[in-house]
């Protein structure tokens, strides 16, 4: 089978895990124990109008599959329904708040690897040099790290003592450039350390499992030279795990990614599910989740496609 | 052998820095090399052969450490040589072929970049120059359509052309000396077969000197012009190969060639060397061999023996043994080899009984849609195999890799759950049998496997392992019944009551064998299957556990389906034999009728395929076509046509029937069924040319373990 | 307590015991005593499992009691980590947390592990349909990343630790089945699986007592990087609010509630995050500790991720 057949069977699959998330999405209002509807207006007391305009609204008037046809066929055609707090509309939301996080877990994952590649290598090649500490301790840290934590450290630090950068808040590209940069700084560097060390670590086994194999042998026996050896022979064998990792990390930062707004109060995505659960705004949670997870499943896609392209014994 | 020789070792020595301390893998090694000869170099595991040969090129990687000698190729001092100047000569003028092709290339690149890249590396020429010569080398390997395969992966290709395309990159720079590391190990005898006879013809082609490692005294009879014997990092004996493997002076060399059982042997038992090499941490003093030398004197513990030449020889046949003119090696070699005849009964009533059966399997590589609703297919692993066995009986299974002797065995025991086909065991049908009764007829019917390493569980004592059978099956009352049993067993293959607290990790590859056989014995079984039980040991120790297995089929009237993929072997042991190829029995008889003609055409090929321990021996050989086709889809009519050197077009479309040609001797042929023969076969000429081969090399042989009888 | 951290002796003598009977364990116990990363692991861990044990005992005082007068204090000997905004000791309140933190950690560990161990033992056992089955599920399962999934439990029952607890049981079973299955399919092809067939044993034994036994540095190996990663997970929670609510004290929680005053307070946010970042850095240590130790040749999968 070529790569192509393999790559619409496997976006085939994707669409089904799409469906599948969309179903469990939906699912969570239906799911909840007791009445949702008293249990979003909770304890002021809403007149029975009220009561019922929500449980119109939410749509649990209806069977459960009709509902659910009216909710997708909203999504496929755009429109989205409308928050219960605010009463915004939804999709305006999201076209205001995801490009926000597009942005952060972008700049972050760059920035990890550029981190991590150069340490990954060098720790697995010098073993037992500075690189390869300085590559140990940065992965053993930054895997333990409290995201969240790290943020407010740098915030105290760059923030506070040293008062060099904005400690949180969100200025977009298009207004200012330099200023919209300047507030991304220290959540991009939490995301690149969280990322990076990881990577790092993988980066850093693989290539040492990988330098032991025979065929690494059979290039010295060769005579090869060992940058050739390393950077090219080594290292893509090395990349195949490696790029697996690199999409599990990402699924992590399409759920770190509402902490980290949090602690730098920027308002995205993640922000924007949290209030949504901590106010019990269910519309705005399902279309928010369903958004990440159908971030993380086309990065997945995209990584196996990667992965599919990097390993010829891919079993298609 | 005259000149400076090509390759100059002098007193290497190699330390390797491990948990336990140092170990003197190489420990004052000296040979050398001269232009256009192949040299031997011959031990069992552990005997520092692939270490010597990793020095050379200086491929020893920490802990390891070249800590003296002198390594001189054409007078240059390779030790002294800088990093530059070493990787000029690695691949360049001296270059290595690895045992095992499935790994040794990178698995990320295509065969044509990882050979052009190693041509770019030391010649300057273009791209597609370097593209060119690849593919004309591909072609000079043997691997079909090389314009194409060029850009195929490793994992394309099976292991014998990885082999051949790994042999193809180590000529692409012309060197002038090939460093072959068990070549042929991890390869099946026919490709061993095709393999050797490459590198034979590549030798003369490409004015080569080569250097062979292997623990296969058969490999280097066949290829070497002179040979190394080495034990415990040391060499014991050097010489021409025919003086050599005739008049071996030195009581190691004896021993490996009286352990391996050969073609024309006898049922007898096999000589055996006792104990086993020393771990090379605490280096005994004196000659390492002495614990193991059936010779050995206080005088061997004193100082090592110094390598000295044997007398009537120009000064090139060299043994370093102290009593090297007390020994009558002459008696030595010829020396019966233990007692005779474990003779048994074979004339009972058949015990076992397969008619038709078949087994087939989903290939792993289907995924479970496939499976459900797709285009399904099956690996055909056993088809239509049908054969009976005699109590006291032993029957030989033989086949190479991927033959299904391994799932047959299993099936049989209904490990496997056959899809076709009535399994009679001692006039029960086993295939009919439910959860209860099968698990009853188990007590009669046992299996030893085939990686001592594997088949014992790692986190149990040997006496829970030994057990365990016993209490499944209520054979023991007590913990001190149990205890009892477990002792006498232990007794009863070679090993003590007090290993019984002990676990599997602290035992030699040999001794997990006998602890297998131990298990499969515990229930006091009437019939066991023997799935490769020696394949994954030393020569020295095969020997010891198949005079075991002989001893106890004596002993206890077992009845034995031996499997092997070594033909050497399972006719040593066996009464009948039944040869495998893609699932099918295709010649079933005793051992007398399969051994000599009229044969299966894979019998032939198999038989001529076999190397023997012995340099007279070589002759022509048949070498069959191409590689085993895939079990997944099979080949129509006979599976044997794509590679059988007398094939017919009715051979294609028509699957051939199993036809008697004396009493109980079936081959599979349409050679031996006159209403299918077409009129251009001519089937006399064939049938008398058959054995040609092998006879002659059996005859050759004939000669040196009788000829001193007076 | 920093005795009890590098008295490195002691622990080992206890795991000894645990542990011992079988040679390899001992042999694996040998070189996790010279592996030294694995060691200041195993100290760390010891040391955190008495502070969460032992340490809530030593705290006679509310740790939620309001002292207004001490308010905002610097550490200092009466207050070693400082006070925060209400006056609470942050030292009482990060020893009060460490319990909290081992019994979501250990009822994460102990319920994923069960559940995955089980059902990947059946999948590598039985292969075919039934492992078909439990693998698609777990599939479904990865395409949710691990707080993604613990976001979807909340949504649906509502913050709070214990179903934070729930949530990250059900976040981590997959990682359990794929480690247990993934080591379950390499032993059922040892032969000493097949040879267990051959004389007889039944299917449960040889899953349990054949093959789990076997399996067993794998699942520890995993269990104490879920450990660790729950901890990271759970306090990630805590922190927004969404698993333990005050006056629960929790990690995630002090750090939350500091973080309005980390300019004039920043010890009573350093302190509990200090806390958790040597608590899973003791966790990883020794899992890889452990990972070496068991096993110097061959790599026993170890999925990270948080």
């Amino acid at each position: 089978m070529s790569w192509a057949s393999y790559a619409i069977k496997r976006g085939l699959a994707s669409l089904v895990m799409l469906f599948i998330a969309s179903i469990v999405v939906f699912g969570i209002v239906r799911l909840i124990p007791g009445d949702p509807v008293s249990i979003i207006l909770g304890t002021q007391q809403g007149t029975a109008g009220a009561e019922e305009a929500l449980r119109r609204q939410l749509g649990l008037d209806k069977p459960p599959w009709i509902q659910y046809i009216e909710w997708l066929t909203g999504l496929l055609t755009g429109d989205w329904g409308e928050s219960i707090i605010s009463g915004q509309s939804i999709e305006r939301l999201v076209a205001i708040r995801y490009p926000r996080s597009l942005q952060l877990a972008f700049l972050g994952i760059i920035v990890a690897m550029v981190i991590a590649f150069p340490l990954g290598i060098a720790g697995a090649v010098r073993r037992n040099t500075a690189a390869d500490y300085a590559a140990i301790v940065f992965s053993q840290v930054g895997v333990s790290i409290p995201s969240f934590w790290l943020g407010i450290l740098l915030i105290f630090i760059f923030g506070g003592v040293l008062d060099a950068l904005p400690p949180s808040g969100y200025v977009s590209f298009n207004e200012n450039v330099v200023e919209s940069l300047r507030y991304s700084v220290m959540p991009v560097a939490v995301l690149a350390v969280i990322n990076g060390a990881i990577v790092t670590r993988y980066l850093r086994s693989e290539m040492l499992e990988e330098l032991n194999k025979d065929y690494v042998r059979t290039a010295r026996a060769y005579g090869h030279p060992s940058e050739r050896i390393v950077g090219r022979y080594v290292l893509k064998n090395a990349l195949i795990p490696t790029v697996t990792v690199i999409g599990i990390q990402v699924g992590w930062m399409v759920g770190g990614i509402v902490i980290i707004e949090q602690v730098f109060d920027y308002s995205g995505l993640g922000q924007l599910i949290l209030n949504g659960l901590l106010s019990r705004d269910y519309p705005v949670v399902q279309i928010g989740i369903l958004i990440l997870a159908a971030t993380f499943i086309v990065i997945n896609l995209v990584v196996d496609l990667l992965y599919g392209w990097l390993d010829p014994q891919v079993k298609y | 052998m005259t000149g400076d020789p090509l390759l100059d070792v002098r007193d290497l020595h190699v330390e390797f820095q491990t948990e336990r301390g140092i170990v003197q893998a190489v420990d004052g090694l000296s040979y050398e090399i001269y232009e256009g000869e192949t040299y031997g170099v011959v031990g069992e595991s552990g005997a520092g052969k692939s270490v010597s040969a990793l020095s050379i090129i200086r491929l020893i990687e920490s802990p390891g450490r070249i800590t003296d000698g002198e390594i001189r190729y054409r007078g240059r001092d390779l030790l002294a040589l800088s990093g530059e100047e070493l990787r000029q000569l690695r691949g360049n003028e001296i270059a290595m072929i690895f045992q095992d092709p499935m790994t040794a290339l990178n698995p990320v690149y295509t065969i044509g970049t990882q050979i052009i890249e190693t041509i770019q590396e030391h010649r300057d020429v273009s791209g597609t120059e370097a593209r060119e010569r690849t593919i004309q080398l591909l072609g000079d390997v043997g691997i079909p359509d090389p314009a194409k395969r060029i850009d195929e992966y490793p994992h394309q290709f099976s292991g014998g052309m990885r082999q051949r395309a790994l042999i193809a990159m180590a000529l692409s720079c012309d060197p002038n000396l090939i460093i072959a590391d068990e070549p042929t190990t991890a390869l099946d005898v026919t490709i061993q077969a095709q393999i050797l006879e490459l590198l034979d013809e590549l030798q003369a082609e490409y004015d080569l000197s080569v250097q062979l490692i292997t623990h296969d005294m058969g490999v280097i009879a066949e290829m070497c012009d002179r040979v190394a014997v080495m034990y415990a990092g040391k060499k014991v004996e050097e010489g021409p190969i025919e003086e050599l493997y005739h008049s071996p002076r030195h009581p190691y060399t004896v021993g490996l060639l009286k352990a391996i059982p050969r073609l024309d042997d006898p049922r007898e038992r096999l000589s055996t060397i006792p104990g086993r090499m020393p771990d090379l941490v605490t280096t005994p003093s004196g000659c390492s061999f002495r614990d193991r030398c059936p010779h050995a004197i206080e005088a061997c513990a004193e100082e090592e023996p110094p390598l000295v030449s044997v007398e009537a020889s120009d000064g090139d046949h060299q043994s370093a043994c102290i009593r090297i003119d007390e020994i009558d090696f002459e008696r030595e070699t010829a020396l019966d080899m233990g007692p005779t005849a474990t003779e048994h009964d074979v004339s009972g009533e058949a015990l076992l009984g397969v008619s038709n059966l078949r087994k087939y399997f989903d290939p792993e590589s289907q995924s479970w849609w496939d499976r459900l609703i797709g285009d399904r297919q099956y690996v055909h692993a056993v088809e239509d195999v049908s054969f009976s066995i005699r109590r006291g009986e032993t029957l030989g299974l033989v086949g190479e890799s991927g033959c299904g002797k391994t799932t047959l065995g299993q099936t049989v025991t209904r490990l496997y759950e056959p899809d076709e086909g009535t399994i009679l065991f001692a006039g029960d049908d086993l295939t009919g049998m439910g959860r209860r009764e099968l698990k009853d007829a188990r007590a009669d019917l046992q299996v030893i496997f085939q990686d001592p390493f594997s088949s014992l569980n790692p986190r149990r004592t040997v006496k829970d392992i030994i057990g365990r059978p016993l209490e499944i099956h209520d054979n023991v009352g007590s913990e001190e019944e149990k205890r009892e049993r477990v002792a006498a067993l232990l007794m009863d293959v070679g090993l003590e009551e007090s290993h019984m607290n002990r676990y599997p990790h602290e035992f030699s590859g040999g001794q997990k064998q006998r602890i297998g056989i131990a298990r499969a014995l515990a229930v006091e079984p009437d019939f066991i299957v023997a799935d490769e039980p020696v394949s994954a040991l030393d020569v020295s120790v095969q020997a010891k556990i198949i005079n075991l297995l002989m001893d106890l089929q004596a002993e206890y009237g077992l009845t034995y389906l031996f499997i092997a993929h070594d033909l050497n072997v399972v006719q040593h042991i066996s009464d009948r034999i039944g040869v495998m190829y893609l699932g099918e029995i295709v010649e079933l008889g005793t051992v007398e009728q399969v051994f000599s003609p009229p044969y299966h055409p894979y019998t032939e090929v198999l038989l001529s395929a076999i190397t023997q321990p012995d340099p007279r021996s070589v002759t022509d050989r048949i070498v069959p076509d191409g590689e085993p086709p895939s079990p997944i889809d099979p080949p129509s009519g006979c599976r044997f046509h794509t590679r059988c050197p007398y094939a017919m077009p009715v051979c294609e479309s028509t699957i051939p029937e199993s036809i008697e040609q004396e009493h109980g001797h079936t081959i599979g042929c349409h050679l031996f069924d006159e209403k299918m023969v077409d009129g251009e076969t001519d089937v006399a000429s064939i049938l008398a040319d058959q054995g040609a081969v092998v006879t002659d090399r059996t005859a050759g042989e004939q000669e040196f373990p009788t000829d001193s009888d007076d | 307590m920093l005795g009890t951290v590098l008295d490195l002796a002691y622990p080992s003598r206890i795991t000894n015991r645990l542990l011992a009977e079988n040679s390899q364990t001992k042999r694996a116990l040998a070189r996790l005593r010279q592996n030294t990363i694995g060691m200041v692991g195993l100290g760390i861990l010891v040391g955190y499992l008495a502070v969460a044990v032992v340490g809530p005992l030593y705290v006679t005082s509310d740790p939620n009691a309001i002292q207004a007068a001490d308010r905002l204090q610097a550490p200092s000997l009466a207050h070693p980590f400082g006070t925060d905004r209400f006056g609470r000791d942050v030292f009482a309140r990060t020893i009060v947390a460490a319990r909290a933190n081992l019994r979501v950690a250990a009822i994460v560990v102990a319920s994923s592990s069960l559940a995955g161990v089980t059902l990947g033992l059946l999948a590598g056992y039985y292969q075919g349909l039934v492992d078909e089955a439990i693998m698609r599920v777990v599939d479904v399962l990865f395409a949710f990343p691990h707080l993604l999934l613990g976001l979807i439990v909340i949504a649906i029952l509502g913050p709070g630790l214990d179903k934070a607890i729930v949530a990250l049981s059900v976040a981590y079973v997959p990682v359990m089945i794929r480690i247990t299955r993934g080591s379950a399919i390499s032993v059922r092809n040892e032969e000493y699986v097949l040879a267990a067939e051959s004389y007889g044993e039944s299917s449960m034994n040889i899953m349990f007592r054949d093959m789990l036994p076997n399996l067993l540095s794998a699942v520890l190996v995993q269990a104490t990087i879920i450990f660790a990663f729950s901890t990271l997970t759970e306090a990630g929670l805590s922190y927004l609010g969404l698993s333990a609510q005050p006056p629960t004290i929790t990690w995630g929680v002090m750090i939350s509630e500091a973080q309005a005053t980390l300019e004039l307070a920043p010890w009573a946010s350093f302190f509990p995050g200090v806390a958790i970042m040597i608590t899973v850095l003791g966790l990883t240590f020794f899992g890889v500790g452990l990972r070496d130790a068991f096993d110097p040749k061959t790599k026993i999968d170890i999925e990270e991720g948080r």
